[in-house]
């Protein structure tokens, strides 16, 4: 806003305006609120002088020397005195506050205190109420309600609506608005052959029913989300959370209703018996940034992620800045810190961690199979389920036959633990610490049966085997983990000076995993998730097995006997090349000071799960096989019940070996489909946060349990503190918000911009609907139909105001410059995604396929590796080959340090951050990319091609490009200039051919080598320059 | 390429020699406020004037600007102060010692410190020695920049908030540590406006590094973006391989006269659009792409150094003509992109994250610097440029005096430390042969006169005629800074 002041004139200016009327709602309280209220608003901190100006009751409160605001009597109202007074030292708002009235703006405060002083709580926060579609002149026009509303607006400001726009135009919209594509020849022709009365709604329908409806509106919905491929910060990788933004696809094409949409995806994991598909939704919360950077503290990083899921869950659903209360009560809007941390609070209370580790699947996770996988997903993973449950009945079930078994054996010497001849190799401690001692190695020695190093030295074992990456083996390690904080290498096999080829087990962060690295340093990776932390001064005992398949899905991790979360799902791209064998000896425990190594042994095979469990509690059970059966203690006895379960008792057997069939089953299921992060509950802990003083993650006060801004109707006692509590609050019957926010975030969707503009804030800083009756007739009615989202757009689309031409005149320029009356259709640049599916849709290239992975486009060399970390495993961008180049653009790989080029030109949002409402600019760099990018320009000669195969005239060449690009025939001028343009285009490829044949191959497929080149190259141009037109990049 | 016979430029575009030929609608990428006005409503969308209507840019500048263009050469990954400019002789007796805790006071860590048991001291192993008029101190890894000291304003007692590079990067260049905030190039073409109309007003650069073990930190298009400001206020970046910006170039067998002619009919059905609908955003759609076709002319001229004459290869060094890309190169570029009024130019060079082998890395990277900014600064003041070019060389933070991992008497790292460090400024109203600012014998702590990374914002905005206090964008609700919320000083010492 200009400020201009102009001291002298505001007596002069006041006299004028007092003739008016003044609305408090859109006129004063906006005032206030931006001149006012940051000394003299909400936050208690800032106050000036004890002075509020955002509650009625101070408004109107006697202080010394007067009423603040004396209704009637403005030269009696301290307000008006101040604003309005000479002296520069008296005068509100001060200098240095660099905020200033202007003269119009003071006699509007003065008008407004003559005519009394109305006043009325700021709108937002007070319950939509229903009111009748207001009485209009022109009864004709109006198809529905929406109609009344806008009508009786225009009427009153002398405004008449445009005409209706033509089939063509309509047609065209709709599909545009409804799915993000322009009109096929056929739709196009079926809608305009249509005589029916009901043509109009028939089109409707069948695009609301067209599945790429989900796909448009995803489209919208994942900006709001933040969604996209990488974890933003830093090294940027690859996160796998595609699965999140199919399910947004699917939930609006079974028309899914607004409140289980936004359940799902605030709560899913907490409903009862949450389904696969609503612990994917949940992903809408892990769509945040995360990072993985050395050194960062994880404390602030805590907050930083809690403040995202604040700030993006309130934009969202409540229409409000919550962000600006982090360091101080908000300056506008009576949100307190308290409100701030304790909304944050409902999203900390999660088992996910800080660092992201850089690997894709950053736990918690679900794995999401493939759909055709879908029914024995469930069924193995249930049976997987019962069989644990009767493998560990058996410790008891089976007390008669261990009882017989333990009575009729003597003690024996078993050196391996299996049956079968897989063992390639165990350590003898008791060997390895005399050998090494007598090579004077004295920092190792023996504690009771294991290795114990005193020091980073670790002992050397020449003869182990060599492991071929193209075969299985497996790894098995007992070990003591040191008390110390650090990183600790158990086991390796490896050559530093080879870019560690070779395997390597080790502990960083107090997570346990093996890496198999390859040719290149190339690698695969599998460590426990973060949950399985190990303890410092504990036992554990590690089986890693390894399929031989050189992929990471073929690696499988047991700790202390059991199958336990991991994460290090590599990008489907990673897998091992060469070999792994180095000539190095083996060495165990090269830093392990103050750890032991109790039993390592390699197999060729590999193990299984409940085998897992036998090697985990092999060394005790070794000792009680030998020991004498008349001296067992319980412990003997029970580590002598796993070998005999194991080993003797067949039930137990059987079901091992089915266990194990299946659990290759199960893994060959998760490496055909997919993962993706969820969120999932604490459930030790309440769900709360800390009131940090000026929002420092280090400067802790007051414990807050989770809880909504107190100015919003508060929680039901019904309602649990947590997530979901918080999805049931939103959806209670008397919200003020979350209807209101929602419809006007769709209806901005379809108009270009909300009712209310600043569809991000509700609150007093944003502005004031411009048809408030009509926006709580919409969020009502939405609300009272079931939350129905295809019956909203419907209805907005069947309106007349949406079915007006977007003409406009010199009258409706000046009185509604900005068309927020709706004098006229809206009208305005698509989104980039749109420009780019426009031309593939046209053209016939656009793929139909609908979700699964992301795609990689054509985009110039460079982008990603300008920004991208050197380790960044998203620092060269592959371009893929056939279909991944024509899939609609909202498939296009998402890194947020460098995002799709030609879609960043075209103000797409990074997505670090919730976007509600996208910026529209126009700039040349824009028109580079529609006229030189190869999509654009491969487009533009495919379609060409085709006209040229199918028609056999220019005329009828012409009208099979604009039927396709405009959905309409054009003009004769236009076909003059069209023609003027192609002849110009043909003399000159006629002259060059060399150029005709370069400028024709263009981008992966190839051109008809039948055409005749020089008009061929002419006809792309010219199908360029249509695809380049105002009309095609406008809605 | 010749222009085909039939495809000259016709009607209303320009026909002069040079495609850089003003025309009726300017560079919209650029339009400042007042460009806008100057030519009315009706002539720009609704839209785009709505977005100009929320930001206090009335009055700019507010005082004389002594700055017209800035070229920001931001090293990636901080480079380490008691390495380049801040000489603690002392240090050299401490050798392996503890850092004392009545120096470090508590300071956090990195957590990639945070486990060391000890803090022991490495001393530079460089030498230093005294240049100038004003005697400062300058390391023998910078022998060109010891021959400027007089041109440079070099601070000492930097300081800022944060330890880890992606947050400090994003503090120093958009005053916020978390993303979505407009960095200081948007600021000021946001603020000021462009003064060319063929070329964007805020361009980015992306200098090469070449030692193999250089640690390097991630950038990311954040770091120049226009936040919350309009997009057109981002920074384009001018790539030094492929298309020098994206999409410039025409498709292969696309001259510029197919292009003008195909430019003609396009505008000629864009005017039957307006003719029938009347959207003035139609009538700016056309300015758009007569912008676009002008960029096409004009970047290729930019980028073209085969006319540079010899003596700028000398000066900035052998990298500069045969390495395309790598620093020297880009300091070529900076400068001419200063010439034809691009108003901020920012350069990264990554690769100063010296957390291990600095003995080996530091001195490659100063290497690639040195020459090239030492022939920058010449250059510019050579062509009468220097005095409203600012000039900066900076990182994000500093480094530790203690090692960081194993400490030879050869070998040694240093982890992040925000405490302290040193950046220098030239031209543009800086005074030359100032040294200001000290630390403590151990490099750790500030002993006199402060420089927050805020006071360093208001500092550049001011030597454009900016008051930092006054310039801010309504942003949900709050008129947001670049210096943010808290009290942020002018550093008057280095004007002049």
């Amino acid at each position: 806003m200009t400020r201009t002041r102009f001291p002298g004139l505001f007596l002069l200016a006041a006299g004028i305006a007092s003739a008016q009327t003044v609305d408090f709602q859109r006129e004063i309280r906006p005032l206030l609120s931006d001149n006012c209220f940051q000394c003299h608003g909400p936050d208690a901190g800032a106050r000036m002088a004890g002075l509020r100006l955002d509650l009625k009751e101070a408004v109107f409160a006697d202080r010394k020397g007067g009423a603040v605001v004396a209704p009637g009597k403005p030269a009696q109202s301290l307000l008006f005195q101040r604003i309005s007074a000479t002296d520069e030292a008296r005068r509100m708002p001060p200098a240095y506050s660099h905020k200033s009235l202007t003269a119009p703006q003071i006699a509007k405060l003065k008008t407004w205190i003559e005519a009394g002083a109305p006043w009325k709580e700021h709108w937002a926060y007070k319950a939509p109420v229903l009111s009748p579609a207001p009485p209009v002149k022109n009864a004709a026009w109006p198809r529905n309600p929406i109609d009344r509303f806008i009508l009786a607006k225009l009427e009153a400001k002398g405004l008449e609506p445009a005409p209706a726009a033509d089939r063509n135009t309509l047609i065209r919209r709709v599909a545009l608005d409804l799915t993000g594509l322009p009109p096929t020849p056929a739709e196009l022709e079926a809608y305009l052959k249509d005589a029916t009365p009901s043509a109009y709604e028939h089109m409707v329908d069948r695009y609301l029913a067209s599945p790429h409806f989900g796909e448009h509106r995803a489209r919208y919905w994942l900006d709001a989300a933040r969604y996209a491929d990488t974890h933003g910060i830093h090294v940027d990788n690859y996160r796998e959370i595609w699965p999140y933004r199919d399910w947004v696809i699917q939930a609006y094409n079974r028309n899914q209703p607004y409140n289980q949409f936004a359940t799902e995806q605030l709560a899913g994991d907490l409903l009862p018996n949450a389904t696969l598909d609503q612990r994917i939704a949940t992903g809408f919360i892990r769509c945040g940034t995360s990072t993985n950077e050395a050194g960062i503290i994880e404390d602030e990083y805590a907050e930083i992620y809690a403040k995202d899921r604040a700030e993006t869950t309130s934009a969202i659903f409540l229409g409000l800045t919550v962000g600006c209360a982090t360091c101080h009560d908000h300056k506008f809007d009576p949100i307190t810190q308290k409100d701030f941390y304790s909304m944050g609070g409902f999203f900390r209370n999660t088992t996910q961690r800080v660092m992201d580790d850089n690997v894709p699947d950053t736990p918690p996770v679900v794995v999401v199979p493939t759909p055709e996988d879908r029914e024995i997903w469930a069924k193995t993973t249930s049976r997987l389920a019962a069989i644990r449950s009767s493998m560990s009945e058996m410790n008891t079930s089976s007390a008669g036959a261990f009882k017989e078994w333990l009575a009729t054996r003597a003690k024996a010497t078993v050196r391996s633990p299996f049956e079968d001849k897989s063992e390639l190799f165990s350590a003898d401690p008791a060997a390895l610490v005399k050998a090494n001692n007598d090579k004077a190695n004295k920092d190792v020695d023996l504690s009771g049966k294991a290795i114990h190093f005193q020091k980073n030295t670790g002992v050397d074992i020449a003869d182990a085997p060599k492991l071929d990456a193209g075969k299985p083996f497996s790894i098995s390690v007992g070990f003591y983990f040191p008390k110390a904080e650090q990183s600790y290498t158990i086991a390796a096999h490896n050559n530093p000076k080879d870019k560690n080829r070779g395997w390597i087990i080790d502990v960083g962060a107090r997570v346990p995993g093996l890496r198999l690295t390859g040719d290149g340093g190339r690698n695969i990776e599998i460590r426990a998730a973060h949950l399985q932390q190990l303890q410092h001064g504990s036992w554990n005992h590690i089986v890693v097995t390894y399929d031989g398949s050189r992929r990471q899905t073929g690696l499988s991790f047991y700790l202390n006997g059991r199958a336990i979360p991991t994460q290090g799902r590599g990008n489907q791209t990673t897998d091992l090349q060469g070999d792994i064998s180095v000539d190095a000896p083996l060495t165990l425990g090269r830093s392990l000071a103050d750890g032991s190594i109790s039993d390592f042994r390699i197999f060729d095979r590999v193990v299984t799960e409940s085998e897992a469990r036998l090697l985990s509690e092999w060394p005790a059970i070794q000792t009680a096989l030998a020991a004498d059966p008349a001296t067992l203690d319980a412990a003997d006895r029970a580590s002598l019940q796993t070998y005999f379960l194991q080993r003797q008792y067949e039930p137990y057997r059987q079901l091992a070996r089915e266990q194990a069939k299946l659990n290759i089953e199960a893994k060959e299921i998760a490496r055909r489909g997919s993962v993706s992060l969820v969120m999932e509950e604490r459930t030790d802990t309440k769900p709360s946060a800390w009131i940090l003083y000026r929002g420092a993650y280090d400067q802790r006060r007051d414990k807050v349990d989770a809880n909504t801004p107190a100015v919003l109707p508060p929680m039901l006692s019904s309602m649990p503190h947590n997530r979901l509590g918080f999805a049931q609050w939103l959806f209670t019957e008397d919200h003020p918000l979350t209807a209101r926010v929602a419809v006007n975030r769709m209806w901005q969707e379809v108009f270009g911009t909300g009712i209310v503009k600043t569809a991000e804030d509700f609150g007093s800083q944003g502005e004031p609907p411009s048809h408030p009756e009509l926006l709580d007739w919409l969020a009502v009615d939405f609300r009272d139909h079931g939350w129905d989202m295809k019956r909203f757009y419907k209805q907005l689309v069947m309106s007349a105001t949406y079915r007006q031409s977007a003409a406009t005149t010199p009258a409706k320029l000046d009185k509604d410059p900005e068309d927020r009356l709706l004098s006229r259709a809206p009208r305005f640049r698509l989104d980039g995604e749109l420009v780019r599916d426009y031309a593939l849709a046209v053209t016939g290239l656009l793929s139909p396929q609908i979700g699964g992975p992301s795609v990689k486009p054509y985009q110039p060399e460079g982008v990603w590796e300008a920004v991208a970390m050197v380790g960044s495993n998203t620092r060269f961008y592959k371009q893929d080959q056939g279909d991944g180049l024509y899939r609609r653009s909202m498939y296009w790989f998402w890194k947020r340090s460098a995002p799709p080029a030609s879609m960043d030109i075209f103000n797409a949002p990074t997505r670090e951050n919730c976007t509600v409402r996208r910026e529209r600019t126009d700039t040349p760099l824009q028109a580079l990319v529609t006229m030189n990018d190869v999509q654009f320009v491969e487009a533009a000669r495919e379609l060409a091609g085709r006209g040229m195969q199918n028609t056999f005239d220019f005329d009828s060449r012409l009208d099979y490009l604009s039927t396709r690009i405009l959905a309409r025939s054009l003009s004769l001028r236009e076909k003059t200039i069209a023609r003027r343009s192609f002849e110009k285009f043909r003399t000159y490829y006629a002259a060059h051919e060399n150029d005709a044949k370069k400028f024709l191959n263009q981008g992966e497929r190839k051109p008809d080598p039948a055409l005749p080149q020089a008009e061929y190259a002419a006809m792309t141009m010219l199908t360029s320059q249509l695809l380049n037109l105002d009309e095609v990049l406008n809605k | 390429m010749k222009n085909p016979p039939g495809t000259h430029p016709t009607g209303n575009h320009p026909t002069g020699n040079h495609p850089i030929d003003a025309i009726a609608g300017r560079m919209a990428h650029e339009e400042t406020r007042r460009q806008f006005f100057a030519r009315g409503a009706q002539g720009i969308g609704a839209l785009a004037l709505s977005s100009l209507l929320n930001g206090q840019t009335a009055g700019l500048p507010h005082f004389a600007p002594k700055a017209k263009r800035c070229i920001y050469l931001h090293l990636v990954g901080a480079p380490p102060q008691m390495e380049t400019f801040d000489y603690k002789p002392k240090m050299k007796d401490m050798f392996d010692k503890d850092l004392p805790d009545s120096i470090r006071q508590g300071q956090r860590l990195t957590t990639m410190t945070s486990g060391q048991t000890r803090f022991p001291i490495a001393p530079s192993i460089f030498n230093f020695a005294q240049h100038g008029k004003s005697g400062a101190w300058v390391s023998e890894l910078l022998p060109y920049t010891a021959r400027m000291v007089d041109d440079i304003a070099i601070i000492r007692s930097m300081h800022t908030d944060a330890i880890n590079h992606e947050p400090a990067i994003t503090f120093f260049q958009t005053g916020f540590m978390i993303a979505g905030r407009p960095c200081i190039g948007s600021w000021l073409s946001y603020g000021l406006g462009s003064m060319n109309q063929n070329l964007p007003s805020f361009v980015v650069l992306q200098a090469k590094h070449y030692h193999p073990k250089a640690n390097v930190q991630a950038i990311s298009a954040r770091l120049w973006s226009a936040g919350f400001l309009s997009g057109k206020y981002s920074g384009v970046s001018l790539r030094s391989s492929g298309d020098p910006v994206l999409f410039i170039n025409n498709p292969d067998g696309v001259p510029t006269g197919v292009r003008r002619s195909m430019l003609d009919g396009l505008s000629e059905m864009n005017e039957l659009t307006y003719g029938k609908l009347g959207d003035p955003e139609t009538k700016t759609r056309i300015a758009q792409y007569e912008m676009a076709f002008r960029m096409q002319a004009s970047v290729p001229e930019l980028t073209d150094l085969s006319k540079e004459p010899p003596s700028t290869w000398e000066a900035y060094g052998p990298d500069a003509k045969e390495k395309p890309g790598s620093f020297a190169n880009t300091c070529v570029m900076a400068r001419r992109l200063a010439e034809r009024g691009v108003r901020f130019v920012q350069v990264y060079h990554r690769g100063w994250d010296v957390h291990g082998s600095l003995p080996e890395v530091l001195p490659a990277q100063c290497k690639e610097i040195d020459q090239p900014v030492y022939a920058l600064i010449q250059d510019l003041k050579q062509r009468g440029m220097l005095d409203d070019t600012l000039v900066i060389l900076a990182g994000e933070f500093g480094r530790t005096i203690y090692s960081q991992g194993k400490l030879t008497q050869t070998d040694y790292g240093r982890d992040h430390h925000p405490r302290c460090f040193s950046l220098w400024m030239a031209g543009g109203g800086i005074k030359g042969g100032v040294v200001h600012g000290e630390t403590d014998d151990f490099s750790y702590n500030i002993t006199r006169d402060p420089v927050h990374v805020r006071d360093f914002q208001a500092t550049i905005l001011h030597q454009f005629g900016i008051d930092h206090e006054k310039f801010s964008y309504n942003y949900q609700g709050l008129n947001v800074r670049l210096t943010g919320v808290e009290k942020a000083e002018v550093v008057k010492a280095i004007l002049s």
